[in-house]
């Protein structure tokens, strides 16, 4: 531009300065000297300041990922641990019932083996009752027939027994009964 | 006065009771028991005396009883 301007101003045949409206050398100097400032105060005031904001900002937002880091790991180990917790509890749990079914098995077949020889005992018990009627029964049979025998006999002497007969018993009584 | 009874599943003859009375009139020398006879055809054959409560068991039924404790 100033090339363009020096340029024009040569074209033109008038001075630079005349032709940047400007009447006096010191003027430019003036506006370098006000740009300077205005530059710089806008660096101090704005262009600082901000660049301070963004880099405090940037600062928090790490400190937030790290510390969102930082609780994402912290969560992953506590998942970690629950799931392992769970995993045991189920365990145990497992080894508990499998024990507690293994005991009521023991127990059952206990309770099998107890009612198997109750079972066996009543069975022999009744064997025992079953063959000591039979015996009572055939002992009554034998019974019952002797006195039947002994009824028949008896009727038939009353029918058979002759007087001479009856002479011979009484004499054979009062034999014995002599002496 | 003691009393002898004499049981006889028939009726006895008089001969038969003098037996009896003179094998008993031994067991009682001295006294003079009183006979009572009876008939009881359930003893069917023989006879049975009764001495002051001793027991002279010569019938057929006492032996038929025998008979029947032996077989048992």
């Amino acid at each position: 531009m100033n090339t363009g301007l020096i340029i024009l101003a040569a074209e033109e045949g008038g001075s630079l300065l005349e032709n940047l409206g400007l009447d006096n050398p010191l003027e430019l100097l003036f506006y370098a000297v006000n740009l300077i400032i205005l530059v710089g105060g806008l660096y101090l005031l704005l262009f600082k300041p901000v660049k301070k904001l963004i880099t405090k900002r940037k600062e928090t937002l790490a400190a937030v990922y790290n510390e969102n880091e930082k609780l994402n790991k912290e969560a992953l180990e506590l998942k970690h641990k629950y799931e392992e917790a769970i995993a045991t509890t189920c365990r145990e749990a497992a080894e508990s019932a499998f024990g507690v079914t293994k005991a009521a098995e023991g127990r059952a077949d206990e309770i099998i083996a107890a009612a198997k020889q109750k079972a066996d005992d009543i069975i022999e018990a009744a064997e025992a009752e079953a063959v000591a009627e039979r015996k009572r029964l055939s002992n009554d049979f034998k019974h019952q027939i002797m006195d039947l025998a002994i009824e028949v006999a008896g009727t038939i002497l009353e029918r058979e027994v002759s007087s001479e007969d009856n002479d011979k018993i009484i004499e054979e009584a009062l034999g014995r009964w002599k002496n | 006065m003691k009393a002898i009874t004499v049981i006889s599943g028939a009726p006895l003859s008089t001969a038969r009771k003098e037996q009896i009375e003179t094998v008993f009139r031994r067991k009682h020398e001295g006294t003079d028991p009183e006979f009572v006879y009876d008939v009881d055809s359930g003893i069917i054959g023989g006879i049975m005396i009764i001495d002051d409560g001793v027991y002279y068991d010569g019938s057929l039924r006492s032996q038929l009883e025998k008979m029947r404790q032996r077989l048992q």
